[in-house]
């Protein structure tokens, strides 16, 4: 009875809630004073001009920092931000990219904020800084930066010019970039495109070198480019101060205004019907512009680094775990301090601690430092799990083997790892599955799996549900799979599953 | 064959073995006797180096076991079965699989030959139908002797047994006897450790007494087991075996003391009457109706009782302690006239009854009428 009571008066304590932050929210907003009060949430992209100028402009609201502004754009879309503060441009190209509902107030934030491109201090190419600027003085002498300027970003022309680059370039030019800003850079199908990627590598040409794009989340981009892992940064980059301390800057290419996204209070929803809106999304998730090659491409990364890192994590495991049951001392004490070590930290602070700091002036593919680093991660797991695994093997059955004349290596092979692995299968399969879902993180250090994918596809669709659900199933689907197949291995090595029947012998 | 000379056997806290010298030759069937906790399963395992001795020698047909190499070791334990308590037969392996390892791993057998020895002692053992079954489908008795089975299938001069029906069944105990037993009469040298008092009479040549880590007596089992020489050999033998229980609490488990009582007279061979007298009056009468109402109101009572009874069941001695119970409890039981019915059946089935009021005790010899 007073169970039930709680029950009710906890639903009616929710429900009073969510009325009352409904009704504030409902509330139009149609300029920029009606932000600057307690309790309004402003989104900003972390680290952005419009970060710089909503702090300055709405002292008195909460600022909420995104790393994905389509994600912020659908958190306003859906009332949980009041309005979102970003470059114009983009907004406007957001706009025209069918983000529903939404509104883009006359009044910009005023600071105007100068983009140029980011240049690593730790770049192999000599001078690089002052290379640049000398090519953008040149194309801006010359007029081709008026003209992209108004190809791109004016007529929202997406033809991209044939630049042709040497044939066998000595050098690369490695540039790192989000994807997920149009105009600037974006994703045309599966192909990298827009204002920047076209300069970037007009800028290869320029200085005869080959080019490649590596593509970071927001906050990685950065910190990419102050360890040496990339030359320079073309995506939208603004020339803030803090940057300054860590990276160069070239001169400004263009400038950037902070305008503010509020949610249309004329905005009608669409009179699709539900059946229409889902045929609509799968069309424009998979099928325009050949986005299913992006999603195809992702998931065959996460498989690889998964499978990868399963194989060598289970033998980096099992090798750590004879290390410790071995009789070399020191072996067991740097063995058990990795273990610890590992497992005290975070999978993305480890890949992130390898990326940048131990493989960060070595050109080494980030795909290799993801299955390096899950497999590391996943290895101290396996190795503890195999570790409990012996431990409940019983003593007395080795004890048997020894009196039997078994070597110490012949019984851990006949009896103890047989029973071993039967305790040990269940755990593993879970440590697996978690490992796969795991991987979601790789796009931290540029690395283009599944969830990075459904980003990039969710920043030109600007839909919220459809690629995010799209990407669940698909993780789960492929969680299942290799859970049956380890389901299958486990039935396997189970004598009771296995036929009463002794092999290689003829029965009389 | 065996020599054992000067071994010793310290732990940190604890000597199992202080000095042990023997010599057994082919053939012989030792059983090793003694207390708990005096060495002989140590002793046991030092033969085959399950356990290493901390000074002295284990000879084994001229390999020294206690300074062999890992590959001399290994040959050593293949000519000595060993039988454990806990059968420790390969979980993972059908009981055929388990006869068959050692002989295909180890010494070279085809899987056939391997099989069709396995189920030639499986039919010596009694259990050819139990071939295909694992470990965990069988009783204790059968694992046992699927065990000795892997051990024999080795073909190994000299068999060890550790307390090989310790962990059985009484039921049990005789069907892995009866294949030890075989084994002794064909002539396989033995050691076995076990408590099995008759059998190891019936079964051995030579008995070792252990005491206090170290073989006290050694000899015929004639010699052991009718007519010791030694004091506490005898003490042993004729020992006085002794039934103890603890009360802390008065709402104590009844049942389960009526139980080890009940289990410490079948152990004893007492005769049902015996018995039901022991539990009569020590449950019954004595706790029940004198010591336990005297402990009202106590939270912490201290009631400690104590059952002596010589080999053969002669003279059954209760011993009984009270030192925080308040008053004399016992005091009505001296009192001829009183017509109570704990005080009848007392001064009926107790005699020599000596109660020390200031010592918080009471002894009496029961007698089964």
């Amino acid at each position: 009875m007073g169970k039930k009571i709680f029950a009710a008066a906890l639903l009616l304590v929710l429900l009073a809630g969510l009325l009352a932050g409904c009704g504030e929210k409902d509330e139009a907003i149609t300029s920029l004073a009606q932000l600057n009060e307690p309790g309004r949430t402003i989104g900003v992209a972390q680290g952005s001009a419009g970060d710089v100028a909503a702090e300055k402009a709405f002292p008195n609201a909460t600022l909420s920092r995104y790393t994905n502004s389509v994600t912020g754009f659908l958190a306003v879309q859906q009332g949980k931000l009041d309005a979102y503060a970003y470059d114009e441009i983009m907004l406007r190209f957001a706009l025209a990219n069918g983000l529903e509902g939404l509104t883009v107030l006359d009044e910009t934030l005023g600071d105007v904020t100068d983009v140029g491109v980011g240049i690593s201090r730790q770049s192999d190419i000599p001078d690089l800084t002052a290379k640049i600027d000398a090519f953008l003085a040149q194309i801006e002498a010359d007029g081709t930066m008026e003209q992209m300027k108004r190809r791109w970003i004016e007529q929202a022309d997406e033809t991209m010019p044939d630049i042709p680059l040497p044939d066998d370039p000595d050098a690369v030019l490695t540039v790192g970039t989000t994807g997920l800003v149009q105009p600037f850079s974006y994703y045309k199908g599966d192909q990298i495109w827009g204002f920047d990627i076209e300069l970037a590598t007009r800028l290869a040409a320029w200085l005869g070198m080959g080019i490649e794009f590596r593509i970071y989340d927001f906050d990685g981009i950065v910190p990419a480019a102050q360890t040496g892992a990339i030359d320079c940064i073309l995506s939208n980059l603004n020339i803030i101060e803090e940057r300054r301390e860590v990276i160069d800057f070239s001169r400004p290419i263009y400038t950037s205004e902070t305008a503010i996204l509020v949610r249309d209070p004329s905005g009608t929803a669409s009179g699709q019907s539900f059946l229409e809106g889902l045929k609509e999304s799968f069309a424009r998730t998979f099928v325009r512009e050949g986005r299913w090659r992006l999603i195809a491409n992702g998931l065959g990364v996460t498989v690889v680094i998964s499978l990868l890192a399963g194989i060598f994590g289970s033998l980096l495991g099992f090798a750590l775990c004879m290390v410790r049951r071995g009789r070399a001392l020191p072996a067991r004490g740097v063995a058990a301090a990795l273990i610890h070590i590992v497992q005290g930290t975070p999978v993305v602070v480890l890949l992130m601690i390898l990326y940048y700091v131990i493989f960060g002036s070595v050109d080494i593919s980030a795909v290799a430092v993801s299955v390096l680093g899950f497999s590391l991660n996943f290895g101290v797991y396996v190795a503890e799990m195999l570790r409990g695994g012996i431990a409940a093997v019983d003593p007395g059955q080795i004890e048997a083997a020894a009196a039997l004349g078994y070597s110490r290596t012949q019984t851990f092979w006949k009896v103890t790892f047989p029973q071993a692995a039967q305790h040990f299968l269940p755990m593993f399969k879970g440590e697996f599955i978690g490992m796969v879902k795991m991987t979601s993180v790789v796009g931290y250090i540029a690395v283009q799996d599944l969830t990075k994918a459904s980003d990039i596809i969710r920043s030109r669709t600007m839909e919220a549900f459809f690629p995010l659900i799209v990407t669940a199933v698909i993780y789960f689907v492929i969680a299942n799979l290799m859970t049956a197949a380890l389901s299958l291995v486990q039935i396997r090595i189970d004598p009771k599953h296995r036929p009463r029947a002794v092999k290689g012998v003829r029965s009389k | 064959m065996i020599s054992i000379r000067h071994v010793k056997k310290v732990y940190p806290n604890a000597t199992p073995l202080k000095d042990v010298n023997a010599e057994v030759e082919k053939g012989e069937v030792v059983s090793i006797i003694g207390p708990s906790g005096t060495g002989k399963s140590t002793l046991l395992r030092c033969l085959n180096r399950l356990e290493t001795p901390t000074a002295g020698q284990i000879i084994v047909d001229g390999v020294d076991v206690t300074a062999a190499s890992p590959a001399e070791l290994a040959m050593v334990r293949r000519k000595m079965g060993m039988v454990f308590q806990s059968f420790n037969l390969f979980s993972h392996k059908m009981v055929a699989e388990n006869i068959m390892m050692g002989p295909v791993d180890l010494l070279g057998l085809s899987r056939q030959e391997a099989y069709d020895e396995a189920l030639r002692l499986l039919d010596m053992v009694g259990l050819k139908d139990k071939a295909m079954n694992y470990p965990d489908e069988l009783s204790g008795g059968q694992r046992q002797r699927a065990a000795i089975a892997r051990a024999l299938a080795m073909r190994p001069e000299i068999m060890l047994f550790d307390e090989p029906t310790s962990a059985l069944d009484p039921a049990m105990v005789s069907e892995v006897l009866g294949v030890i037993k075989g084994l002794a009469a064909q002539g396989m040298t033995m050691f076995i450790v076990t408590h099995e008092m008759r059998f190891a009479k019936d079964v051995s040549t030579r008995v070792f007494y252990m005491d206090q880590g170290e073989i006290y007596e050694d000899g015929p089992p004639s010699q052991i087991f009718d007519a010791p020489r030694r004091e506490r050999t005898r003490a042993f033998i004729m020992r006085i075996r002794t039934w103890e229980y603890a009360i802390h609490n008065r709402h104590f488990d009844f049942s389960a003391m009526t139980g080890s009582l009940g289990m410490f007279c079948v152990r004893q061979g007492l005769s049902a009457r015996q018995m039901y007298v022991a539990q009569l009056v020590v449950v019954e009468e004595l706790m029940m109706n004198l010591l336990l109402p005297a402990s009202e109101g106590m939270s912490d009572p201290d009631i400690r009782l104590r059952l002596d009874c010589s080999e053969g069941g002669g003279s059954i001695r209760l011993a009984v302690e009270y030192p925080s119970l308040p008053g004399e409890p016992l005091a009505s039981l001296e009192q001829q006239d009183q017509d109570d019915l704990t005080g009848l059946l007392l001064r009926r089935y107790g005699r020599d009854m000596h109660i020390d009021h200031a010592g918080r005790r009471a002894e009496f010899t029961l007698q089964a009428v």
